[in-house]
């Protein structure tokens, strides 16, 4: 809700201040981790198995839950086993099965220790539709913690609705795209005895031969196109929306930085619906995020998702998805913003190498 | 020089003096026949007769100052041993006597009650108090051995209100008395030379010598308590009288205090108290042993107050120049009191003075008050007013180019008082009080929160007799709050409120040796539970409304306070609650033996408008015993049942301006708490230093727990996002104050447990296995320590120390990824603490006058708040450092030294 939203972002006051805390690492027991869907897109639908991990390592290095038997159900019994196509990580065929709305699905693994679990049943209801994307900027919107550098932002709304007939339960999730740029043909490297030549990497399209730069071909790396996903859960409230409409609803909010906003900023949002159960789930997750540092000290949230054991006291984490899915796109330019932006910093290196989640692949709709 | 002298034997006497000297230090050992030889007495007769018959009939000499037994008398008649005729005679006086060889008796006065008298006399005087000297009847007059009443009525210098809670000490007597509700002591003692001394709170301390020969009835006036006055005696030997878990707070002390930016606050005093805790600086409530925030019941001239926070609980709602007294009780409850389970902070607020105007303004870096008082027509009736107002936004302007949307927020509080006092007549008084607080904030958004407290009581006090006191209290409260959107996209307005009209009637009989109290108490309650409204045609804010919560809470108590013997004094009561939840209202039922989940719901059922819901009928038992071990030192018992029926509805470890209050119903039943303590006090000889060692346990029933992700706000259903679960606590108090002399100040060390139990049906109802686990005010160890050094008369220098262990916090113990979001896996609530808190806060107060016929007195507050810049930890969160990395940090709200300034002007 906005106004615990709101009074989360008083926690700063009187010089307060955020430092690390020196915590001895709590031990984790490594639980069986469900990350899925079935949806009204076509497939082929992923589910990952991976086991839990405390936090001393990152969570991208979990441990695969290999060698599992994963089956995907619907309402008339007709089943898919799914194919580990990499570790942890299986799959449905190409002319498998394929979600519909109104119908219901669920799951159930059998993992490589014979250890049986399952979802109820979950129902795939319509997702409605995003009506508009539209932005606003907003003045120092970022970097509360550190004042020294304050952050503009831009600020990214939908109108959307649900429809009439069912309860409006949605999260919305994007992913975002830009135009990095960088200039590797500027690379030089120090030699002995001081000073420094020119060190253009391959990719830039230019050698240096000892004596000057020679072009020699198209640079392949001067353009990257780095990729940004939201990270927070964002979540519908059928207690505030009326009619099942929701207005300026915030999906994101995109610091702006030169390299974003210097050709332009592309977004596609899309309006995914929820079972109960998944509903629940990002609830918690949302609950959970919002608890983090708000002035009330909420007390912290455990997360239960829809995965149940069967026949153990074993506790699975983590979710089973049914859900249809719309989408909508909008491109951002520097005309969202109030004032046009500095240049382009001139980075000289290797586009990729700066943009780790990038991609040296133009997409097909820029 | 007094003469002593035998009538028949006057050589003897001149060497009598010595004698009786070495007889008063040594065991004598002549025989003592005489005092076993039998003597008649005819008639009673004055003693001196009587030995002087005596002396002529049977050849026995006396020794003795006519003036030592000219009161005396021989009462009994018959043949009895001398011994007996003698002891009668002098009983209750200091004479005593002994024999000499078989043929003499030596009577001779114990000096040390005069001595006694003389240097308490002479060391009052020594501190420039005066000794006020009171003569009724004369010696000359006075037959021996009588018993006199004395009446004692103590009363304020200018209001001449009655000063009920006095302890009034007779040296002689090594007898402590307190006034009931009228002011008053009575004692039935001898006729002789008595010192006695009255201590009150926030009064000077009263000495009078009495001499007492008839039966007497008289007013003692206590004055206020200059607040330039170089020295704060608290009390004389209160400790040892007072009932145990209670404590009175000091308001002289109290502005004296360092604070946070110049705000007196009389909650931060409570919170260092031993066995009171607190989350943090921001925090509007605080724990009492083990309890919940909203198991504090704050009474203010009577009426309940809500939510005492000012600025998120960085402030107090209340001014503290406007509280007359406040009493804290922490355990052994009496019997009065109830509705919450944990404690009660009893706030009486100030009257106007009756003969002339006072005020006082105040200046700070937050905020400025106002308070003025004095008659409407004098002698009979008055008026105090206070208001007191924070400047706008001054903290957040300080702040506004550092933190993110500071720069368009806005917090903004005021608060008001008003009491008006008529005094019908001699024995019948009335009085209005009002009081509101107002607290609005808003950030760089559209949202605006606001919240209030306002109310309102007659208070009508009636002395039906010199021995039963009556006050009936009609009053209304309200709490409300209020968020307002105004972005015509979402706009809306959440609002909340609750009114609860209350009437009182209590009454208190003061026997010689039964001191008792009953009455009835009744409180109806209307919840407004939410209601929210959709503000423009626009907003995607869907309106609701919360159907309106109605009950009655009603109690009868009685309580009894007696000298069981000499040494042991017991108030007993009882207190029967009664609680109604009225319709309309609906009620579901769930599947029986399946957790409250709204799939379980099978049926429901409607009660219209005054059907009786739910009935609770709970008797409360109270017990509350002071064994008087000596001069010095008591050992104290208590023991409280007490139920309560509002309940706080809150996630957070804190008291938030969003939570909700339910009522009882259904499934709330109401809680119950249970409490045992023992305490041992001890004084020290000169009265110098106090000491308490106090320990207790604590069983709880029916407390709240919220399920995870538990959806407060606009539910209807709340009982299924809520949990009930048991709870104990447990802990040890000591504390040692000096009271006396330049440097005064107290150490306290508590160590302290506070567990929970939530196992109900299945996993959803059950919290960390059905463990106990440490409940949000678990911190084992507390150490407080406070001082006020008397630099000059004039400049002091003030400071306090702090330090609790770290309260639990639940930290993840492993995480993963769904849907490229990070997801901490919080397996257990509480596990972990978060670093201990400490902080050391100091102030200079500078007096502007020593003199008190001065027409105004000013002063300075200094503070420096956190002097070492501790960061102390508020709370605890994860952050995902992208890549999958999450790492623990902590927050401190206040990281620096904060220093401030106050000025004041009284007159």
């Amino acid at each position: 809700m906005k106004f615990i939203r709101i009074i989360s972002l008083l926690f700063l006051v009187i010089d307060g201040c955020i430092d690390p805390l020196p915590v001895h690492i709590l031990k984790q027991t490594p639980r069986l981790v469900v990350d899925g869907a079935i949806t009204n897109e076509p497939g082929p639908y992923v589910i990952r198995l991976s086991y839990s991990t405390d936090l001393e390592q990152s969570l991208g290095k979990a441990m695969p839950a290999t060698g599992a038997s994963v089956w995907i159900v619907d309402d008339s019994d007709e089943g898919e086993l799914l194919t580990e196509v990499a570790p942890g990580e299986y799959q449905t065929s190409v002319d498998g099965i394929r979600g519909e709305i109104g119908r219901s699905y669920h799951i159930q693994i059998i993992t490589a220790s014979e250890k049986e679990y399952y979802s109820p049943p979950q129902r795939m209801s319509p997702a409605g539709d995003i009506d508009v994307i539209y932005t606003e900027f907003q003045k120092n919107a970022l970097n509360g913690d550190e004042p020294a550098a304050p952050q503009d932002a831009v600020n990214v709304y939908i109108d959307s609705h649900g429809s009439e007939s069912e309860a409006s339960l949605f999260r919305w999730r994007w992913t975002a795209v830009y135009h990095g740029r960088t200039y590797p043909e500027l690379r030089v490297k120090g030699i002995p005895g001081g000073g420094s030549v020119p060190d253009p990497p391959a990719c830039s399209g230019w050698i240096y031969d000892g004596g000057e730069l020679l072009r020699v071909g198209e640079c392949t790396c001067c353009s990257c196109w780095p990729y940004e996903y939201n990270s927070t859960a964002i979540l519908s409230d059928p207690r505030f929306a009326g009619n099942n409409f929701f207005r300026k609803v915030q999906v994101a909010q995109i610091p702006v930085v030169p390299m974003r906003f210097h050709d332009k900023y592309y977004m596609e949002i899309e309006q995914i619906s929820l079972s109960e159960d998944s509903y629940n789930f990002w609830k918690l997750v949302k609950a959970q995020q919002e608890s983090a540092g708000s002035l009330f000290q909420p007390s912290a949230v455990k997360v239960t998702g829809n995965i149940r054991a069967f026949d153990s006291d074993e506790k699975a984490l983590g979710i089973f998805e049914v859900s249809a899915i719309t989408k909508k796109t909008i491109f951002v330019t520097q005309e969202a913003l109030p004032e046009p932006l500095p240049a382009i910093e001139q980075i000289p290196e290797d586009c990729t190498q700066v943009y780790t989640n990038g991609t040296n692949q133009k997409p097909i709709f820029w | 020089m007094l003469i002593f002298r035998s009538k028949n034997h006057p050589v003897f006497a001149r060497k009598v003096q010595l004698v009786a000297a070495l007889l008063m230090l040594s065991i004598p050992a002549f025989s003592q026949d005489i005092l076993g030889n039998r003597y008649e007495a005819r008639h009673a007769s004055r003693l001196l007769n009587y030995l002087d018959s005596l002396e002529h009939s049977d050849n026995v000499y006396f020794f003795y100052i006519d003036e030592w037994l000219k009161p005396l008398v021989v009462e009994k008649t018959g043949p009895r041993t001398l011994n007996e005729i003698l002891r009668d005679a002098t009983a209750g006086t200091d004479i005593g006597y002994v024999p000499f060889g078989n043929y003499a008796v030596i009577f001779f006065k114990d000096p040390a009650g005069d001595i006694q008298r003389l240097s308490t006399i002479a060391s009052a005087e020594g501190r420039n108090k005066t000794v006020e000297r009171m003569t009724f009847g004369s010696w000359e007059n006075y037959r021996a051995g009588r018993k006199l009443s004395f009446k004692g009525r103590v009363v304020d210098e200018n209001t001449f209100a009655p000063v009920p809670g006095v302890t009034v000490y007779f040296h002689e007597l090594n007898l402590r008395l307190i006034t009931n509700a009228n002011g008053e002591y009575e004692i039935v003692l001898p006729g002789g030379e008595y010192l006695i001394t009255h201590t009150a709170m926030n009064y000077e301390e009263k000495i009078v010598h009495l001499h007492l020969y008839e039966d007497a009835e008289t007013d003692i006036i206590l004055q206020d308590e200059p607040s330039q006055l170089q020295e704060v005696i608290i009390s004389d030997q209160s400790i040892i009288n007072r009932r145990i878990g209670q404590s009175v707070l000091n308001m002289a002390d109290l502005r004296k205090a360092p604070s946070f930016l110049g705000e007196a606050d009389i909650i931060k005093q409570i919170q260092l108290k031993s066995g009171v805790t607190t989350t943090s600086e921001a925090s509007a409530g605080f724990h009492v042993r083990g309890g919940g925030v909203d198991q504090n019941l704050v009474l203010y001239d009577g009426t309940p107050i809500f939510n005492t926070a000012h600025a998120l609980g960085f402030f107090n709602a209340f001014n503290a120049d406007v509280i007359r007294a406040a009493t804290f009780y922490k355990g052994g409850i009496p019997a009065e009191y109830g509705g919450r389970t944990s404690s009660v902070l009893n706030i009486i607020s100030r009257e106007g003075d009756y003969r002339k105007w006072h005020g006082k303004v105040g200046v700070g870096l937050v905020s400025s008050d106002i308070v003025l008082g004095g008659p409407v027509k004098k002698d009979t009736s008055s008026i105090m007013l206070s208001a007191r107002s924070s400047y706008s936004d001054w903290m957040l302007d300080l702040l506004k180019t550092r933190f993110k949307g500071m720069s368009q927020g806005s917090i903004q509080f005021y608060d008001a008082s008003i009491k008006y006092t008529y005094k019908i007549d001699a024995s019948n008084r009335i009085s209005f009080s009002s009081y509101t607080s107002r607290d609005r904030f808003s950030l760089a958004s559209d949202t605006l929160n606001q919240w209030q407290n306002l109310t309102a009581s007659v208070l009508y006090e009636r002395t039906i007799s010199q021995q039963l006191f009556a006050t009936a209290t009609l009053a209304v409260g309200g709490y409300s709050y209020n968020v307002h959107d105004s972005d015509p996209k979402t706009a809306f307005d959440l609002d909340y409120g609750m009114t609860y009209p209350s009437l009182k009637i209590d009454l208190s009989r003061n026997g010689s040796l039964h001191n008792q109290s009953f009455g009835f108490q009744t409180t109806y309650y209307s919840f407004h539970p939410g209601d929210l409204e959709s503000r423009s045609t626009e907003s995607s804010a869907r309106t609701t409304h919360m159907p309106t919560e109605k009950a009655i809470e009603s109690a009868l108590y009685f309580s009894d306070n007696f000298h069981y013997t000499d040494r042991i004094q017991i108030e007993a009561g009882a207190r029967l609650s009664t609680y109604n939840r009225l319709g309309p209202g609906k009620v579901y039922r769930y599947r029986t033996g399946e957790p409250l989940e709204p799939q379980n719901i099978i049926d429901s059922t409607f009660y219209g408008a005054g059907d009786v819901m739910k009935t609770f009928i709970r008797p409360e038992p109270r017990l509350s015993v002071n064994y008087i071990l000596n001069l010095q030192s008591s050992i104290k018992l208590g023991f409280n049942r007490i139920y309560q029926y509002v309940h706080l509805i809150t996630n957070s470890a804190t008291v938030t301006p969003v939570d909700i209050w339910q009522l009882s119903n259904t499934y709330f039943t109401p809680q119950r708490a249970d409490q045992v303590s023992v305490g041992y006090f001890r004084n020290s000889r000169n009265n110098k230093f106090e000491m308490v060692a106090e320990a207790y346990y604590k069983y709880q029933k029916n407390i709240l727990e919220f399920k995870d992700g538990a959806n407060l706000i606009l539910n209807p259903q709340l009982e299924t996002d809520l949990l009930r679960g048991r709870g104990r606590s447990y802990g040890a108090e000591f504390s040692l104050n000096k009271l006396t002399g330049r440097l005064q100040g107290g150490l306290s060390y508590s160590y302290s447990r506070s567990l929970r139990r939530v196992a109900g049906i299945g996993n959803v109802e059950t919290i960390n296995d059905g463990k106990w686990f440490p409940s949000n005010a678990d911190q084992p160890h507390v150490v407080n320590l406070n001082w006020n050094f008397g630099v000059t008369r004039r400049v002091f220098f003030t400071g306090n120390f702090l330090y609790h262990t770290g309260r639990p916090v639940s930290l993840p113990s492993g995480g993963y990824i769904v849907n490229g979001i990070v997801i901490p896996d919080f397996q257990e609530r509480n596990n972990y603490r978060i670093p201990d808190y400490h902080r050391l806060d100091i102030a200079f107060v500078i007096e502007g006058s020593n003199r008190k016929n001065r027409s105004f007195e000013s002063s300075w507050v200094f503070s420096l708040y956190n002097v070492y810049g501790r960061k102390n930890p508020y709370s605890v969160f994860f952050a995902h450092l992208g890549g999958g990395v999450v790492k623990p940090y902590q927050l401190s709200l206040i990281g620096t030294a904060v220093p401030s300034i106050s000025y004041s002007v009284r007159f």
